[in-house]
């Protein structure tokens, strides 16, 4: 599946292409033959257990680690041989880098002057943001002061004031409670909505599936699906419970449904049906019911698609290297 | 970016109690060991030329060892404060994940070490010139002392700056490199304050001059011997060898 959407989208210029990279730690294999690409304007999630090999796939896209094989290009430029695309990138890494006894505006601060941005810009930049993220207030207080949630979205304020074409983030979401996870959400959204690119490592399927527009699902270092959001979510199940109503009977849908293979069963004055697909499908399916005068008595998601998806490919892969 | 690495270090270390705590206490040595070396030389003399051969040996001896061992623990500090710890917090996977290249972070790093080192190498120097000029009224250096001080001290500096910088963004147990260089540190000073004591004194000739071409000529070849030891660690040095280094 992942050399389909690869091939696929080789007709844009990509913002990072991913191409059979393999890493070894010593014998050990880390990473084997992955590729993907990440288009200019989407957010690209990189999901997959502890130890599936998202960070090292992320450290090689930055240039922090060189792959043993295969190659990585960020905005055309080799990863491993140049550093000169990284003025295009921000990261954000799993541990917040913060200096503990500065306010959060003298850490915006300390990180302009090392990254030799304008100081007034870079605090104009990073208030606009603090403003979205309602972490303007904390500004001025240090940052030891400050909860997880507000150290998550200083970090991503540090990086932004960088203003990159690229951003990439390492479990964004880890440890925030819904609030931050929504702000969070909303920034990347809107940072994406500018035409930018985003791409997360995480475990937080119900973000991801909110905000992403292509997922890859990482395993023992192997890419298990690659495909767009759409797509996956299309592979849910839903359960669809239809009244009786003012009908004498369930012939008339019945009949629909057989023309249509869907499957159902009756129990008393209630018609139940399971169907696979998206919510095109299932608005389609729905609206015929309606349209035949049967009420809908429930409409709902068996399981949440990504998690169920993640769930088969993580044990179809375990299974399979069993055997 | 070297340039803005070292501006960012040192405004952090001016910034923190601990360096000025630090910085404090190895002048209050300084002060404390000269000023009881002139008690104890003028004291103890039984006319002025005998006090003024016991000065120039205890000042030579004493100028020599005490700035050595004084940058050893200096440079613990400094280790830690801008290596050892900014790599464990994640900072330096930070920095080069963010445009920062490997090389102007280890030349960076291994800058603001050597400058706060000279810093307090030099204060040093300036206290000890007080001391004497205030208190013996003599200040019995000879050529080859002042070539110690000002050229083959730095450039001792520069090079364990370097070398120590390089170990740290190699290896992953930091703390290991500052326990083996407290360790160091402490028998070059032990060894150096008996080697003062009970045999340096016996081995002077009659003008009193402790430093000697000799002496300087093992300090080049210690110079000569870091360097090269530098410039085969350079090599280790890699995107792999640092990222993976990084304590979890």
């Amino acid at each position: 599946m992942g050399s389909e959407i690869y091939k696929r989208n080789t007709v844009n210029e990509p913002v990072i292409l991913v191409e059979n990279i393999s890493k070894y730690f010593g014998s050990k294999k880390i990473l084997s033959n992955i590729n993907f690409i990440v288009n200019t304007g989407e957010i690209f999630s990189l999901i997959g257990p502890n130890g599936a090999g998202k960070t090292t796939t992320m450290r090689i896209i930055l240039g922090l680690l060189t792959p043993s094989s295969g190659q990585v290009r960020v905005f055309g430029a080799n990863s491993s041989n140049s550093k000169s695309f990284l003025k295009n990138v921000s990261a954000v890494l799993e541990k917040d880098v913060l200096w503990e006894k500065f306010t959060g505006l003298e850490n915006i601060s300390i990180a302009s002057y090392i990254w030799g941005l304008d100081k007034k810009l870079a605090i104009k930049t990073a208030n606009e943001y603090a403003e979205l993220f309602k972490l303007d207030s904390a500004f001025k207080y240090p940052v030891y002061s400050y909860s997880k949630g507000m150290r998550r979205k200083l970090s991503i304020i540090m990086s932004l004031i960088r203003n990159p074409d690229l951003l990439i983030l390492d479990e964004p979401n880890s440890g925030l409670d819904p609030e931050s996870r929504i702000d969070i959400r909303e920034t990347l959204l809107l940072f994406k909505n500018n035409g930018k690119t985003v791409f997360v490592t995480s475990h937080d399927l119900e973000e991801i599936q909110k905000i992403s527009d292509q997922i890859a699902i990482i395993n023992k270092g192997k890419i298990v699906l690659l495909d767009k959001t759409q797509a996956i979510i299309d592979t849910g199940m839903f359960k669809i419970i239809v009244g009786i109503g003012k009908k004498p009977d369930f012939s008339e849908i019945a009949t629909f449904l057989k023309e249509n293979n869907i499957p159902y069963k009756i129990e008393g004055d209630a018609l139940t049906l399971e169907v696979k697909g998206g919510e095109e499908t299932i608005q389609k399916i729905t609206k015929g019911i309606v349209e035949k005068g049967y009420p809908l008595k429930e409409v709902k998601e068996k399981e949440e698609s990504l998690e169920s998806m993640y769930m088969k490919m993580v044990k179809e892969e375990e299974g399979e290297q069993q055997k | 970016m070297i340039k803005r690495i070292v501006g960012y270090n040192l405004y952090l270390a001016l910034k923190s109690q601990l360096a000025w705590i630090e910085f404090a206490i190895m002048n209050g040595i300084t002060l404390l060991t000269f000023n009881t070396m002139i008690g104890d030389a003028t004291q103890s003399a039984s006319n002025n030329g005998f006090m003024l051969l016991q000065l120039r040996v205890l000042f030579q001896t004493m100028g020599a060892v005490l700035p050595i061992s004084i940058l050893g623990f200096f440079l613990e500090f400094s280790l830690q404060e801008f290596l050892i710890n900014e790599k464990m917090l994640g900072r330096f996977e930070f920095l080069m994940a963010n445009g920062t290249s490997l090389n102007d972070l280890w030349i960076g790093t291994a800058l603001s070490i050597f400058i706060m080192n000279l810093i307090t190498l030099l204060s040093m120097y300036i206290l000890i010139i007080i001391i004497m000029l205030v208190s013996a009224k003599t200040l019995p250096y000879n050529s080859y002392f002042l070539v110690l001080w000002f050229v083959i001290y730095p450039l001792l500096n520069f090079c364990l700056s370097f070398l120590l910088s390089a170990l740290g963004f190699i290896i992953k147990r930091g703390k290991v490199l500052l326990g083996l260089l407290m360790a160091f540190t402490l028998l070059f000073f032990f060894v150096g304050t008996y080697f003062t004591r009970h045999i340096v004194p016996n081995k002077i000739g009659p003008d009193g001059n402790v430093i000697s071409s000799y002496t300087i000529g093992i300090f080049v070849l210690i110079i000569i011997l870091l360097t090269v030891a530098i410039l085969l660690l350079r090599k280790k040095i890699t995107l792999d060898s640092t990222t993976l280094s990084i304590p979890d």
